[in-house]
């Protein structure tokens, strides 16, 4: 009885150990060690997230380095009422918009270019052709409609209808209520349909 | 369509509301706009594939953080001592512009310059009594500009000027020659003061006595002319 009792606190010291939060408090403390475990676990939605909002490869990197970099900075100001990647992520979307009101008209126009460019050599993931390119044509418009929206549309469509996160969670990263959270991805689906419709042919209501 | 009942569409499919069966049937333009909005939501579930692999690599970030320091200096000290500076700055002119006649900011400037005056010449503070003064007659001469005091100082008379004023004093005499004399030498001094340019030039010259190596008699060489120079033992 008392062995199993020992194990169960050892297992759950074990889980708290590797909680975001127990490292965060370890990066703290001077760990580095800590803190690329936390890079490690979480790069890939940071990185993922960021190519969504900028649509950029190198531009994405950039920003979920940074990212990294500005939350080992500001690791003493971290405080647990919100989730680690929470927290990260509003880094990332910080920085995405300060990114996209920068180079909103180059990002444009390269990834128009680049979209036109590549059109030709994309393989599609059926044997019919018509539907591929149907398939591409709708892929394509999505990506340019999405880079049309302004910058608080597109972030809460990515979180919500990408990265699908709750809705609380988004309210956390926007610092707005639960309610307003969901009014935002509302207006930005809403955009974003507004935007795509035209660009696939199809008649505005 | 109503904005409402797009909203709803909008709602049924992204999976957030369910369908009832109280709910009216789809006209042609809601079924086509449902449709759409399916599409939307299932290419963009798609999308969160169709990222390219990264090259973040640990190394990369700890160069970063090491080249970019540890904590970025914070200025939001400098920030808010700043505000209210400005601030009563604003309200300081504004004041002045509804109030002309008050002149406050001209008024803190002067007596900041008086203050400054009084620093500056402190042998007008200790100007002599008014009896002595009237004991030196005409022949004092006229001293620097009297500086403007505040109307709420009063300066106290010295010892000397309380004992020359009292004639039938034994010592009013001597107190009476003494405050004419000290007039005369601050009259000087504020003089000297006053206008340094057009001061008469010294008349003390200082001298080395210096042996001389052909003859070996004592020479007297002129090393500068000075002035206060105190003559004797």
């Amino acid at each position: 009885m008392i062995g199993a009792r020992t194990l169960e606190g050892l297992a759950r010291t074990a889980h708290d150990s590797d909680s975001d939060e127990a490292l965060v408090l370890r990066a703290r403390d001077g760990e580095y060690s800590a803190f690329e475990t936390l890079f490690h676990r979480h790069r890939a939605l940071v990185y993922r997230f960021a190519y969504q909002m900028v649509q950029r490869r190198d531009d994405a990197e950039d920003i979920a380095q940074e990212a990294f970099v500005r939350a080992y900075q500001n690791l003493g100001r971290y405080r647990d009422e919100a989730k680690f990647t929470t927290w990260l992520l509003r880094i990332v979307t910080n920085l995405c918009t300060d990114r996209t009101r920068m180079h909103q008209r180059r990002t444009g126009l390269e990834t128009r270019e680049a979209a036109g460019g590549l059109t030709w050599m994309t393989v599609g993931e059926t044997d019919d052709p018509v539907q591929n390119l149907e398939q591409d044509q709708r892929r394509a418009a999505l990506k340019a409609a999405l880079n049309a929206l302004p910058a608080h549309h597109r972030t809460a469509v990515v979180l919500r209808d990408i990265e699908e996160r709750e809705y609380d969670e988004i309210a956390a990263i926007f610092g707005c209520s639960i309610g307003g959270a969901k009014l935002r991805v509302l207006r930005g689906r809403r955009a974003l349909r507004d935007r795509i419709a035209p660009l696939l042919g199809e008649a505005q209501p | 369509m109503k904005r409402r009942d797009e909203n709803h569409l909008i709602k049924l499919a992204f999976g957030e509301a369910e369908w009832s069966p109280a709910d009216e049937p789809l006209d042609r333009e809601s079924a086509l706009k449902l449709d759409l909005y399916r599409q939307m939501r299932q290419d963009l579930l798609d999308a969160r594939d169709a990222v390219p692999p990264d090259q973040l690599s640990p190394e990369r970030l700890r160069e970063s953080i090491l080249r970019s320091g540890l904590k970025k200096e914070r200025r939001t000290l400098w920030t808010w001592a700043l505000a209210p500076s400005l601030a009563l700055l604003v309200a300081l002119i504004a004041l002045n512009r509804e109030h002309p006649e008050a002149n406050v900011v001209a008024s803190s400037f002067e007596a900041a310059d008086e203050a400054f005056q009084s620093v500056a010449a402190p042998a007008a503070e200790t100007a002599p009594a008014p009896a002595a003064n009237s004991l030196a007659g005409p022949t004092a001469p006229k001293a620097a500009p009297k500086p403007k005091s505040s109307p709420t100082k009063r300066v106290r008379p010295s010892p000397k000027a309380l004992l020359a004023s009292r004639a039938d004093h034994p010592l009013a005499p001597a107190a009476a020659m003494a405050g004419v004399m000290e007039t005369s030498r601050s009259a000087m001094d504020s003089a000297a003061l006053a206008a340094p340019e057009t001061a008469s030039p010294p008349t003390v010259v200082l001298i080395e006595n210096t042996a001389d190596q052909a003859t070996g008699m004592n020479i007297a060489t002129e090393v500068r002319p000075a002035a206060n120079v105190v003559i004797g033992s």
